[in-house]
């Protein structure tokens, strides 16, 4: 790759990694630290490169576990450094060191805005991570509308705008009552026709916070959610490098059904029909594969679209079809799988009247209970108490005896 | 959403560490010994996910080892655990694409590349690119940035590739 190192940083990472001991590692830090003191205290002999050079140099340091507690305003001073390679360090460093209310941000402010609102696209996106990583009050009240206009401009490429509506929806998730989202609605249905995947993909990330907090302004963008679900599923107009493994954005398509998540229920028919038939693919046609990276795709679709059918209930047809999935995944080797399906099952108890249905999978969960993996015990633990009841009381308690005999 | 990506060795040494809602460092080191500590108890062929309070109220935590490196990703229940499996795959695809067979050391030694690379994947806590060949388009364009500090920006084709749309 060709970032372009420093011999002075590597020098130092080498002289940490040479160390024999903590001890050792403290002296050559706090050596480290004391040299950076001293050079930031003579800042004019600085050159951009050895300003650039100790700043990731404290960085390395608080990665460490050390804390950093100068140097700071190099840092955000290099922010408005002209040029990227110095301005890169001062945004990355600056979002890892300082919490949303250090007093140095708001003397970066200005530095930031004129990047967001300036022509270099790099600059814009550097400005737009930092934002979005901070997330702070202030930044919120004198950048959220330069942010909004990002979004929304068609002469922006994918790169900045996808990284504008993650950057707002950091600002709108902490400052709700600064951030004015009425009227958005038309805007989001608009952002939901993209095309570009990137945009698409962040969009609805966006979206998800949105219709999470209410629901009822974004009525309108269901149908839009339901034709994100049917391109994907018909692997229309999905290029090749969204696809992941053969499946067609799988991120996407569990955002997409996230975002469904929150509305209590489709009504209109025909809409319900197309979400459903999309829904019934995916129960249908996700088998277990060989290729590790393949299945967590392939189940990560399969579990959101449970959790959807699950939320939607109605269909007491498909509500029979997931539990006896559910069973499946509880059985198999995948111990992925396997902890998902119990965790499932748990919460399906909980959501709908299947728990007959669930009971004549209890020797199935009864050996989870033995399962080498404490993740996996515990999530068949939780099972296990949601389902007990008269009828069974007496078995469960039993197991739950010996299993704790056997845990101590 | 994703609270935080913390690589660590074998050894429970920190590689790359970046929390998306501020902690102090201290908290940032205890969070660490005690995601170790959990981590390196766990058999192999076990499940890639630990759920403790430890790390925080209502969050989640998936691992995945790749050679000496434990890649983790602690998040609330907003996010879908498997597809955070394909998030960690992604990021190490990509880590691959730049270092050629990335292995600890170039993470030790490049861990200022290693932020500009997740920086092109999860921005605020939320994912911003799940495509390995994107991300690498971007890193490619920062770069030449880097080499060519004197130039606004590279045009790629990227650009007129998405102008003729």
């Amino acid at each position: 790759m060709a970032l372009s190192g420093m011999r002075g940083l590597s020098v130092f990472i080498s002289d940490v990694r040479n160390c024999r001991n903590k001890e050792q590692e403290r002296l050559r830090v706090d050596k480290e630290l004391g040299n950076i003191r001293t050079r930031f205290k003579n800042e004019k002999g600085l050159t951009p490169y050895e300003k650039k050079k100790y700043v990731w140099k404290m960085l390395y340091i608080y990665m460490l576990g050390y804390d950093v507690d100068f140097g700071h305003m190099e840092a955000v001073s290099l922010i408005s450094a002209p040029k990227y390679p110095e301005k890169q360090v001062g945004y990355i460093v600056t979002s890892c060191l300082l919490n949303e209310n250090h007093d140095f941000l708001r003397l970066a402010i200005n530095a930031v805005r004129n990047d967001i609102i300036g022509r270099n696209e790099t600059f814009q996106c550097l400005a737009l991570t930092l934002v979005g990583n901070i997330g702070g009050r202030e930044f919120a009240e004198s950048l959220a509308p330069d942010v909004q206009k990002l979004l929304i401009s068609s002469s922006c490429r994918p790169l900045v705008r996808k990284k504008a509506a993650l950057c707002l929806l950091r600002l709108f998730r902490k400052n709700p009552d600064i951030l004015n989202v009425d009227g958005w609605s038309d805007r989001m249905s608009q952002l939901l026709d993209e095309r570009d995947l990137g945009v698409l993909t962040s969009s609805m990330s966006l979206f998800v916070a949105l219709v999470s907090n209410n629901h009822e302004a974004y009525w309108s963008c269901l149908p839009k959610c339901v034709k994100v679900m049917e391109r994907l599923a018909r692997n229309q107009d999905i290029p090749q490098e969204y696809t992941y493994y053969g499946i067609p954005s799988p991120w996407l398509q569990v955002k997409t059904m996230r975002a469904l998540q929150y509305f209590p229920t489709v009504e209109d028919p025909s809409i319900r029909r197309a979400l459903f038939e999309v829904l019934q693919r995916i129960l249908m046609g996700t088998d277990v594969v060989k290729n590790v990276n393949k299945n967590n795709a392939s189940h990560a679709v399969l579990f959101e679209a449970l959790a959807l059918v699950m939320h939607l209930d109605s269909e007491k047809e498909m509500m029979s079809q997931c539990v006896a999935l559910l069973g499946k995944f509880i059985a198999v080797r995948e111990p992925n799988i396997r902890y998902l399906g119990l965790e499932n099952m748990t919460r399906m108890l909980m959501v709908t009247d299947v728990h007959e249905i669930i009971k004549r999978h209890q020797a199935q969960i009864i050996t989870s209970l033995k399962d080498p993996d404490i993740s996996i015990r515990r999530r068949s633990l939780d099972l296990l108490y949601g389902m007990c009841d008269v009828s069974n009381a007496k078995d469960i308690v039993e197991e739950l005896l010996q299993a704790s005999i056997i845990s101590q | 959403m994703i609270r935080a990506v913390i690589v660590i060795n074998d050894q429970g040494k920190p590689r790359l560490v970046k929390f998306y809602e501020y902690q102090p460092v201290e908290k940032q080191q205890e969070i660490i010994r005690n995601i170790y500590g959990v981590l390196c108890s766990r058999a192999e062929n076990v499940s890639n996910f630990v759920q403790d309070s430890t790390f925080g109220p209502d969050t989640r935590l998936v691992y995945k080892t790749f050679a000496t490196l434990y890649f983790i990703v602690i998040f609330d229940e907003s996010e879908n655990e498997l597809a955070i499996l394909d998030l960690m795959q992604v990021f190490v695809e990509t880590l691959d694409k730049c270092f050629s067979n990335v292995c600890e050391l170039d993470i030790v030694f490049n861990f200022n590349k290693v932020h500009t690379i997740l920086d092109e994947i999860i921005l605020g806590g939320q994912v911003v690119e799940m495509s390995s060949s994107e991300v690498v388009k971007s890193i490619e364009d920062i770069s030449w940035l880097e080499k060519n500090p004197n130039s606004i920006t590279r045009v790629s084709k990227s650009i007129s590739s998405w102008q003729g749309r």
